[in-house]
């Protein structure tokens, strides 16, 4: 494919040396607007009118503006009529403007474009699979539920998983695999977890991230020891990621009290729970707006837990916890928390510390934001 | 005599090689603490460093480790994977510089200290191969020898004295010309040489032409690719450091006995290099076009004006140069005019060098000009004089399959240029423009619209800059030295110690207040899987752009801004002043004084990091102390903070300091405690 787009440039280099003075002059007449191109209403688009169409919005000069967001739309609207076509011409691309002009295209249609990218999952280039299994993750079924509890697999996803679980038991290459892995746990089928999980362990960290990544997409209970364990990763950015995945509102509230426990003691050690008390402030922070009795037990809980944290911590160089642990209390909006971090800050030498409590504090005196009507 | 000629350079040689053997030697001792092989055995945080060499303090460096602490982070977390892809044209330090960050720091002292005395060309490009890969010792036999090259010619019309450097030079050209023809361009076919010097100036001139493709691709030519690939590197820097070591000795003899040149008329000689121009004692005017094609020009003083190419190699289309041209210029105020053409040291498919002992100087030229080398090599060697340089694109430094060096000794000058300038590298490339002394001020930009990021901003790629062609193939290494004076650094998009796609981009300042003022990407970033370095050591600086810049990295990228002392003034719209965007890490470093930083978007500077691809990014900001103002209230003296993910600052209290005094009150030491830290921690 790529040998194809390569060789189609060169003959095209070439055949702009030999007709330059025509071309030049001519070229405001080659771009032609959708309308030019599809004809009348109803009538099947021709191939080449569908590349003409993708090469009109992803050439991002001057002289393509005026047609660009049109023609992108009238691809958008074609819909499955234009994917196998698109694909087929413009997937093995390594121009950044096809792909990222296609990738928005493909993700616009979205779910239709599934059953088309099936048959480039064990594509002979590596690029092609990498690109296959990233839209195959952003245009499934699950994606486009609007419930985020809703758990896979679902009917219409069922293709697709197979046939991505498949290849990513064929994959040689980490970067493929990453992008395997990351696009599988989209799916949101709790079948896949342990797949996923065995992963985890991966020496590449590209995978682990991303493991970390797809495990966090599956709203089930199973994936939480597995994400929390990735807590003691050698990794900032696995680490990252497992956090950010587990303060979801979702996967949050799945995880709570196992991030309550890790918060006050991890097994894994510091770092681990340092990302356990990131992980509580961060999901405090998205339920914020939240009123219900669920919620609020939820705020006193973490309230109770971090002045645990800050107990243990007071007598000894833990600062980091410390600091971490006041910046929950600022999210938990207890009527006791203010007076609290006045005495605390009293005590308080460490200048990181002392710049989280007057940060909880400000938080504290702006309030809860307002509810939000769902 | 051939015989007795023939030994001489034999032993001649004989002496350079065990020379350069030894200065290899010690080469690889120095670079020891940033050989790969350290990599294996290095542990985080890396030592302090002899602060005599230049380096980080012991302060710093405890206060990044302090910091990346209060993130749950460690120094091997800047490291974080940021290789996604692969291509041939990779180098070792630019992907060190994205895998272990410090690195990049590392290596732009290394260079500072290197370039902190005066140093020949000759030495500067051995220390370049280094950066390029390129073992310019053990795989570069090069041939043919100095034996081949054929019997030195002899000048009866010149002075003893001239006649016999005159041959060095010619012999050293020859030598030169026959190994670009045998050995530099040997790998290039005849369809390389017909396809390449139309594409190159398509390439890098973008509209300028007529005939070239009205855009193109990002997907490059498969016959450009290879033939990148294929350009023996290794043979033409060898080639161009030892013809330069020549020419300096040359250069030397020459103005030894300049009074020897009685000339009073330009005439020219037939040497075995080609056609020799020598200039007279008095004000010559040349009109190049009027004169034999050069291989070699020398003028022995005078205010000279030269209208045309002067120390031009290589061929583009329509151009009938040899492969290797100098031009040595003894003496007086010089203009240097050449609209529209290359000059003044333009080696593409050759090797170009002109050097101009004294006298304020006027260099004006259009694209691949001063010190380019694209597929060869440039030299531009100004040693005195208040000096203006001019050009287009890819000049003044600039390495793209080759290399560019401009050395500038002394004198306020001026650099003004179009794009792709003033040390500045493409992929496998290496350029630098090294100015020892004045008040200097750069240019860059104004000419080539920008995608409309701002209205009627332009790029300019320039100033220690450096960038790879997305995805197909790295970027190589450009650097803007200055040593003194206070500078003025005026560029647009993209500049001041920057780079783009596996690259390295460095911008080094020592001493002086300078002033960098830049519309985006810039001042200490590396964008798009790249690295850059803004390193200024002295002077009361203000550094001012619209944002992405002062220490940052966008999008698996590394940036550093390291400012060692004085006063100095930071504005940044946003994505600025220590700051990771799009899982990049960038960090600034203040050493002290009074200083101030403004940011319009308060929380995405001193300090920022954001979320993308369900992970963040890392910002760094330290300030070692002095009474300084912040636009965020967040952040003050004797301030730790932490706002955004994965982002941290500090900021140094001067009651952090413990200051030993001795009896008359003098500051013997002083250490640096943090509040709240036990000791030893």
């Amino acid at each position: 494919m790529k040998f194809q787009s390569r060789f189609l440039f060169t003959l095209s280099l070439a055949g702009l040396l030999l007709l330059s003075p025509v071309i030049t002059s001519a070229q405001d007449e080659i771009i032609r607007s959708p309308e030019e191109l599809l004809g009348t209403e109803g009538e099947a688009p021709t191939v080449d009118a569908i590349d003409e169409l993708f090469i009109n919005c992803s050439e991002w000069d001057e002289d393509h503006q005026p047609v660009r967001d049109s023609s992108k739309q009238a691809l958008i609207d074609l819909g499955e009529l234009a994917v196998p076509t698109l694909l087929d011409h413009w997937l093995s691309s390594i121009d950044v403007r096809r792909r990222v002009t296609l990738d928005e295209i493909i993700e616009a249609i979205g779910y239709p474009s599934a059953q088309y990218l099936i048959l480039y999952m064990q594509d002979e280039d590596w690029y092609t699979r990498r690109h296959t299994a990233y839209l195959s993750g952003t245009v499934c079924y699950a994606e486009s539920l609007e419930d985020p509890l809703a758990v896979g697999p679902f009917e219409e996803d069922q293709p697709a998983i197979d046939a991505l679980s498949s290849a990513i038991d064929a994959e040689q290459d980490w970067h493929v695999l990453a992008t395997q892995v990351g696009a599988l746990g989209r799916f949101r089928d709790p079948a896949q977890i342990d797949k996923l999980a065995f992963h985890l362990t991966h020496e590449e960290q590209a995978i682990r991230l991303n493991s970390v990544v797809g495990l966090g997409k599956i709203p089930d209970q199973e994936t939480v020891p597995h994400l929390i364990h990735a807590f003691a990763d050698p990794l900032t950015t696995v680490r990252q990621a497992a956090i950010l995945a587990l303060s979801t509102k979702t996967m949050g509230n799945l995880s709570f009290e196992a991030i309550v426990g890790t918060s006050i003691l991890s097994p894994s050690g510091e770092t681990a729970r340092i990302c356990a008390l990131e992980t509580l402030r961060r999901y405090l922070g998205n339920i914020a707006t939240e009123q219900d009795e669920h919620a609020e037990a939820q705020r006193q809980r973490a309230f109770d837990t971090v002045l645990t944290v800050i107990h243990n911590t007071l007598e000894n160089d833990q600062w980091l916890a410390r600091a971490y642990a006041v910046e929950v209390i600022g999210y938990t909006y207890d009527a006791d928390a203010v007076g609290f971090l006045e005495n605390l800050v009293n005590n308080e030498e460490h200048p990181f510390v002392i710049g989280k409590i007057n940060e909880a504090l400000d938080r504290l005196d702006e309030g809860r934001p307002e509810p939000v009507e769902d | 005599m051939r015989m007795e000629i023939g030994d001489a350079m034999k032993t001649k040689r004989e002496n350079m090689r065990a020379a350069n053997i030894l200065i290899l030697v010690t080469f690889l001792m120095l670079l020891l603490p940033i050989s790969p092989r350290a990599q294996e055995t290095s542990v985080w945080p890396p030592p302090a460093r002899d602060m005599g060499q230049g380096s980080l303090t012991d302060e710093e460096i405890m206060l990044i480790d302090y910091a990346l602490e209060s993130i749950n982070m460690t120094w091997s977390d800047m490291g974080f994977r940021k290789d996604y892809i692969d291509d041939p044209f990779r180098l070792e330090i630019a992907q060190r510089a994205l895998d272990e960050p410090y690195f990049l720091v590392l290596w732009t002292y290394e260079w500072d200290e290197f370039l902190m005395d005066p140093k020949p060309a000759h030495e500067i490009l051995m220390r370049a191969a280094i950066d390029l890969d390129s073992d310019i010792y053990n795989t570069v036999p090069l041939t043919p020898s100095g034996a081949e090259a054929g019997r030195p010619s002899e000048f009866p019309l010149l002075p003893d004295a001239w006649n016999a450097a005159v041959a060095d030079l010619d012999q050293a050209v020859t030598l030169a010309q026959l190994r670009m023809e045998s050995t530099v361009l040997a790998s290039l076919t005849s369809d390389d040489l017909a396809y390449l010097p139309w594409y190159l100036t398509c390439h890098f001139l973008d509209e300028e032409t007529e005939d070239c493709p009205d855009s193109e691709s990002y997907d490059q030519p498969d016959e450009f690719l290879d033939a990148i690939g294929r350009f023996d590197i290794d043979a033409c820097v060898a080639t161009t450091r030892e013809l330069s070591e020549t020419v300096d000795a040359v250069v030397l003899e020459l103005m030894g006995n300049i009074g020897d040149a009685t000339f009073q008329q330009p005439f020219a000689l037939q040497g075995n290099s080609g056609t020799i121009l020598i200039g007279s004692v008095g004000d010559d005017v040349w009109y190049m076009d009027e004169w034999p094609v050069a291989s070699i020009v020398i003028d022995p003083g005078g205010n000279d004006v030269y209208y045309g190419q002067v120390a031009v190699a290589g061929n583009l289309k329509d151009e009938e140069n040899e492969l290797v041209s100098i031009a040595i210029d003894l003496g007086g105020n010089d203009c240097y005019f050449s609209e529209g053409e290359r000059s003044c040291g333009s080696g593409v498919l050759g090797i170009a060098g002109l050097i101009d002992v004294s006298g304020d100087d006027v260099y004006r030229s259009g694209p691949f000009s001063q010190a380019c080398g694209l597929f060869g090599c440039g030299l531009l060697i100004d040693q005195d004089g208040r000096d203006i340089y001019e050009a287009g694109s890819l000049v003044q430094g600039a390495g793209a399959i080759g290399v560019g060096l401009l050395i500038d000794t002394s004198g306020n000058d001026q650099y003004k240029a179009a794009v792709y300038a003033q040390g500045m590298a493409y992929t496998r490339g290496w350029g630098m423009l090294t100015d020892r002394d004045g008040c200097d001020t750069y240019y860059a930009g104004w000419v080539y619209d920008d995608f409309p990021r701002y209205p009627k901003s332009t790029v300019s790629l320039s100033q220690g800059f450096s960038i790879g062609m997305r995805p197909d193939a790295s970027g190589g290494v450009g650097i803007l030295h200055d040593r003194n004076g206070n500078d003025f650094y005026n560029a647009e998009v993209y500049g001041q110690g920057v780079s783009y796609w596996y690259s390295i981009g460095a911008l080094i300042d020592d001493q002086g207040n300078d002033w960098y003022q830049c519309q985006q990407y810039s001042q200490g970033s590396g964008i798009h899987l790249s690295s850059g370095i803004l390193l200024d050591r002295d002077g009361y600086d203000r550094y001012s752009s619209q944002a992405c810049t002062q220490g940052f990295g966008h999008d698996l990228a590394v940036g550093w801004l390291i400012d060692e002392g004085g006063d100095d003034y930071y504005t940044g719209g946003g994505l600025a002043q220590g700051s990771g965007n799009a899982n990049g890490v960038g960090v600034l470093i203040d050493r002290g004084g009074h200083d101030g930083y403004f940011g319009r978007d308060k929380n995405a500077v001193t300090g920022h990091g954001n979320l993308a691809r369900d992970y963040g990014s890392i910002g760094v900001f330290i300030d070692m102390g002095g009474p300084d103002t912040y636009s965020e209230e967040l952040c003050g003296d004797g301030q730790w903070w932490s706002k955004t993910s994965w982002g941290v600052g500090i900021d140094v209290g001067d009651d952090w300091w413990d200051i030993e005094l001795d009896e008359e009150g003098e500051e013997l030491s002083r250490t640096l405690i943090v509040p709240g830290m036990s000791s030893g921690e």
